[in-house]
């Protein structure tokens, strides 16, 4: 079972939801508020194993022997509708944060993406870092001012998934694109797109982003998922 | 030059141009455009620090849209935290034929009333005398001079949105109901607020972070769409010439030329006594002097010559005299109570026969989903709309 984490005003959610399904992949998409408000969650740690099960309040029931796959496009949760005072209301919306993240963190399947402590939507890091971090890797980047932000003149987007980086225009060597894949892993985001300026001589990166449009890439991109699910496929 | 007015201070006239204005951009394609940009702004302008600044610059530019049909207009904004009905409790002054129509339809939620009823409009089927709230926890957030703190006031204005519910409920298209404009005008007013209040804080800070965040987040990134970039999607004319729109440029409202009436000199409610009231909260020792049929110079006339000015004024009560009437009364006479003002909070301008009337029969309405989603994709939107809807949204 591949599960789907998002909101229904997230069309990639939807899509990813539809087209898989249209694969005869069995595919469920489970909204924030499902996982927070009426779910019952059991988490058993022993010598032996670690073992879980998280039962929804529709009674779907969610356990590591049903998940395959989780694409993860949680940015936020929603309120608490109840009567709690502001303070309460903040270190419920917190540990539920925590909560959730810590679930995602200890799934044995491919997660994409992981959460981090301070946002379920994995690595939230700023423009430079991800210029730095490519620079390391040895990806060409375009230069990084504090005083203004400078456009691509023809971005140019590739989409790494685990393994697999989808270049639709071919601009990208060998290197860049195993080079991204390889950045990906590093930071802890299997799934991430990236930004390219085609109009230099060497395609040089401008940004990264690990909530990226989906629907764009297409059966590309579905290709990409299923492999995730693969025995050993995927990398995630 | 705009003044951005509660809209319970809207007069006839004012409601009328507002939707009027409105209408026409929707007629002339500029509205859905709005609708547009905020499909896209999902990770720009929300769950993040800029979601003040975008929506700032965001509403500005609608604002400004509607003030090219009439400049007359202003986005008044709705205090969510309020009741926002007339003094009698008997009429809404939000949800009217005149304004921004009903609830919406037992059951379908159709909107079929008011100026945009032909607009396929669903809400949640609210009480029209109940309001959201989440005064208390808003109060909380711009407490804090930190700009952290303040902006979790993102999530009350979650709450209202998901209150009216139907399209304003759901963030991505929350602008196709013209609602969405009344719940950011006040966010926005709930900003500048919160600055005004906290500026002379040593080493208070407008908007945080000044770098580290997300890209488009940061004091000086550039913001979706006006920057021109194509995540999620590119929207002319700024993909061809891209503007530098800056958390750091969008602060001061002032500079951006519009203003509020809780927050601005030049936009504060006018404090109006009418004579008679004036007459009728003096103390029973005066009103013996007076004759029946007083008016400002008989008034004056007959005053005992016994009687000073600062005897006078110290006699009214309290709640009477504000503090521009007490100001006039040190330099000059009771000439002052010619003056007619309106207390504020009355409300003389709902006339009787503008009543709401919900009670029409319900037109059919089927919902307009974005054309460019398959069915499969609307229908599951949809279901897993209906699904959160139903479940309980309190730990209780």
């Amino acid at each position: 079972m591949i599960y789907v984490l998002g909101e229904p005003e997230d069309v990639d959610v939807l899509w990813v939801a539809v087209a898989l399904r249209a694969r005869g992949h069995d595919v469920e998409v489970v909204l924030p508020d499902e996982l927070m408000f009426g779910s019952t969650m059991t988490y058993r740690i022993d010598s032996a194993a670690v073992t879980w099960t998280l039962r929804l309040a529709d009674g779907r029931v969610l356990d590591p022997g049903t998940v395959d796959l989780v694409v993860n496009r949680l940015s936020g949760l929603p309120p608490d509708s109840g009567d709690l005072a502001p303070r309460d209301a903040l270190f419920v919306a917190e540990e539920w944060r925590a909560a959730l993240a810590a679930w995602l963190r200890t799934l044995t399947c491919p997660v994409l993406n992981p959460p981090r402590a301070a946002s379920l939507a994995g690595p939230t890091l700023p423009e430079a870092s991800w210029r730095d971090i490519a620079h390391a890797f040895g990806i060409p980047c375009a230069p990084w001012r504090s005083d203004r932000s400078d456009l691509p003149t023809e971005p140019v987007t590739l989409t790494c998934v685990g393994d697999r980086c989808i270049d639709p225009e071919a601009i990208a060597g060998e290197h860049t694109r195993r080079a991204l894949i390889a950045v990906g892993a590093y930071v802890g985001a299997p799934l991430l797109a990236a930004t390219l300026d085609r109009a230099t001589t060497t395609p040089v990166l401008f940004g990264v982003d690990v909530f990226p449009e989906l629907r764009t890439v297409g059966d590309a991109l579905l290709d990409a998922l299923v492999h995730q699910t693969a025995p050993g496929g995927g990398g995630a | 030059m705009g003044c951005r007015k509660n809209l319970t201070r809207l007069t006839v006239a004012e409601r009328q141009a507002y939707t009027n204005a409105v209408n026409q951009l929707k007629a002339n394609g500029g509205y859905d455009r709005y609708v547009q940009q905020h499909q896209g702004a999902m990770g720009h302008g929300h769950g993040g620090p800029a979601f003040f600044p975008w929506h700032r610059e965001y509403v500005r530019r609608f604002e400004e849209d509607l003030q090219a049909i009439d400049p007359s207009v202003s986005v008044p904004y709705w205090d969510w935290t309020q009741a926002n009905v007339n003094a009698a409790g008997t009429e809404s002054l939000i949800w009217r034929d005149d304004f921004m129509g009903g609830p919406g339809q037992a059951g379908s939620g159709a909107v079929t009333t008011g100026p945009f009823a032909g607009w396929g409009l669903i809400r949640s089927g609210f009480n029209i005398f109940g309001f959201p709230g989440t005064g208390g926890t808003i109060a909380t957030f711009m407490s804090s001079p930190n700009y952290t703190t303040f902006r979790q006031v993102e999530s009350p204005h979650g709450s209202a949105h998901v209150w009216v519910g139907g399209f304003v409920g759901n963030a991505s298209i929350a602008p196709r109901d013209p609602v969405f404009w009344l719940i950011h005008s006040n966010v926005d007013r709930l900003w500048a607020e919160w600055i005004n209040t906290h500026s002379a804080t040593p080493g208070f800070q407008p908007y945080l972070p000044l770098s580290g965040a997300t890209s488009g987040h940061n004091l000086n990134d550039t913001m979706w769409p006006w920057n021109g970039t194509t995540n999620p999607f590119g929207v002319l004319p700024w993909t061809v010439a891209p503007e530098s729109i800056r958390p750091a440029d969008l602060p001061d409202h002032r500079a951006l030329d519009y203003f509020y009436d809780t927050v601005d000199p030049e936009c504060r409610p006018v404090v109006k006594f009418r004579f008679k009231e004036l007459k009728d909260r003096m103390p029973k020792e005066f009103k013996e002097l007076l004759p029946k049929e007083l008016g400002p110079k008989e008034f004056k006339e007959r005053l005992p010559k016994e009687v000073s000015r600062k005897e006078l004024k110290e006699q009214l009560p309290k709640e009477v005299v504000g503090k521009e009437l007490k100001e006039n009364l040190k330099e000059a006479g009771p000439k002052e109570f010619k003056e007619i003002r309106e207390v504020p909070g009355r409300d003389p301008f709902i006339r009787p026969d503008l009543r709401p009337d919900l009670s029409g029969a319900a037109l059919g309405f089927e919902p307009d989903f974005d054309v460019n989603l398959n069915p499969d994709i609307a229908a599951l939107a949809d279901s897993l709309t209906n699904r959160r809807g139903d479940l309980p949204h309190d730990q209780g």
